[in-house]
């Protein structure tokens, strides 16, 4: 009893072929890895129930990565309603001391649109266009947040060497 | 990559490394995304072990279809509408099977058996199928509306009932159904490890619990002899 959407296929491959980047990402997002999960698990099944909206006006799997962002994005909020969630994010698994790594401490000061892109050009390798369309933004603003980061990170950089 | 990235790429893989792949689950996204996945999971024959050997062989082409309900008596009366198919259930078949020239008659659909849990259609094809739909399949909550459809040559003494399965996972009981000959009166199977009998009323059989097994399925005629049927 497979389904048999046109995109199921696609989706299925795609899942088999990447689940470990979705889990890692999903998991920085919502803090702890069994949230990760249920958030993959959540986004790709919303994007089978809704593959006829894919309009294929750019690549599958950004707008795959788009649905399971959101899910994690809305895991994160209802454990924050909740008061489970990590107190910062981009705190999943660290366990270093403040100020160990002038790059987790960038990445947790970033704004969490900011984060996001880090997060997809890092974590998941994305492309800048794939990137905007994951989050929905215009690739120059995946590019001039990214310039800005790296811009960010050198002086964070330079002030722990001084 | 510039002077920075290669930093932020290693300082990311420490804090979080790749994990394992071992949660993922590809049947569990399946069922979380349950409800719209059956009703596009139309295909112009279903792939059941039982339906397929049930339809198999070539169906000749009978003018507007209605040979298809050849010795099916429940299906061979003018349509009411009670018989109709929703209109958007239509639509998702005629798209789920575009291109494969399914070429379903909406004209030709009889509702045959209402159960509790789907409602059982008889549908003839253009080029003289018969396609047997069940739709309204609810869920343990009764709130999905999943569908299920398969199509082959019109019924023989040869291959006397069709047999489709439906379970909307591994834990829920299966729905098992089929229309028979109007010669047929029972089919029998094994499932879970037991001997069933269901009986034919209308020209179909439904069960619903664990199910049947591959190859146990037999038809039984009114005259006493049986037909193992897949």
């Amino acid at each position: 009893m497979a389904a048999n959407g046109p995109l199921t296929g696609e989706l299925e491959d795609l899942y088999r072929g990447r689940y470990r980047y979705f889990l890692r990402l999903a998991t920085v997002i919502v803090g702890d890895e069994t949230s990760g999960h249920d958030a993959v698990q959540d986004g790709f099944a919303q994007a089978l129930r809704e593959q006829q909206s894919f309009r294929g006006e750019g690549p599958l799997e950004a707008w795959v990565w788009r649905t399971v962002v959101n899910a994690a994005l809305a895991s994160r909020r209802r454990r924050v309603a909740r008061r489970e969630a990590p107190e910062a994010a981009g705190n999943a698994n660290a366990n270093g001391q403040a100020g160990e790594s002038a790059v987790r401490t960038w990445v947790a000061a970033l704004p969490e649109r900011q984060r996001l892109v880090v997060y997809l050009r890092y974590y998941a390798d994305l492309d800048y266009r794939s990137i905007a369309d994951a989050l929905g933004v215009e690739v120059g603003t995946v590019s001039a947040t990214l310039s800005s980061a790296h811009q960010a990170l050198r002086r964070s950089m330079k002030e722990v060497e001084q | 990559m510039n002077d920075v990235e290669p930093l932020i790429v290693s300082e990311l893989e420490r804090l979080l490394p790749l994990p394992n792949g071992g949660r993922a689950d590809w049947s569990d996204v399946l069922r979380r995304a349950d409800f719209v996945r059956a009703r596009r999971r139309w295909r112009p024959v279903l792939v059941t072990a039982v339906v397929a050997a049930a339809l198999v062989g070539v169906g000749v082409a009978i003018a507007a279809g209605f040979g298809a309900f050849n010795g099916i008596s429940a299906a061979q009366r003018p349509q009411t509408p009670a018989d109709k198919i929703d209109p958007k259930l239509l639509a998702e078949i005629n798209a789920a099977n575009r291109g494969s020239g399914l070429g379903l008659i909406p004209g030709s659909a009889r509702l045959v058996r209402r159960l509790p849990n789907a409602r059982i259609y008889a549908v003839a094809t253009k080029d003289g199928q018969l396609c047997v739909l069940a739709a309204r399949l609810l869920n343990n909550n009764g709130k999905s509306d999943a569908a299920g459809m398969g199509c082959g040559s019109p019924l023989t003494q040869n291959e006397p009932s069709t047999a489709a399965t439906f379970a909307r996972n591994e834990s829920s009981p299966a729905i098992s159904w089929g229309i028979t000959l109007d010669t047929v009166t029972a089919v029998s199977f094994t499932a879970g490890g037991y001997k069933v009998t269901v009986p034919v009323e209308n020209n179909v059989w439904a069960y619903e619990g664990p199910a049947p097994t591959h190859g146990t399925l037999t038809a039984h005629f009114k005259d006493g002899s049986t037909e193992p049927i897949g």
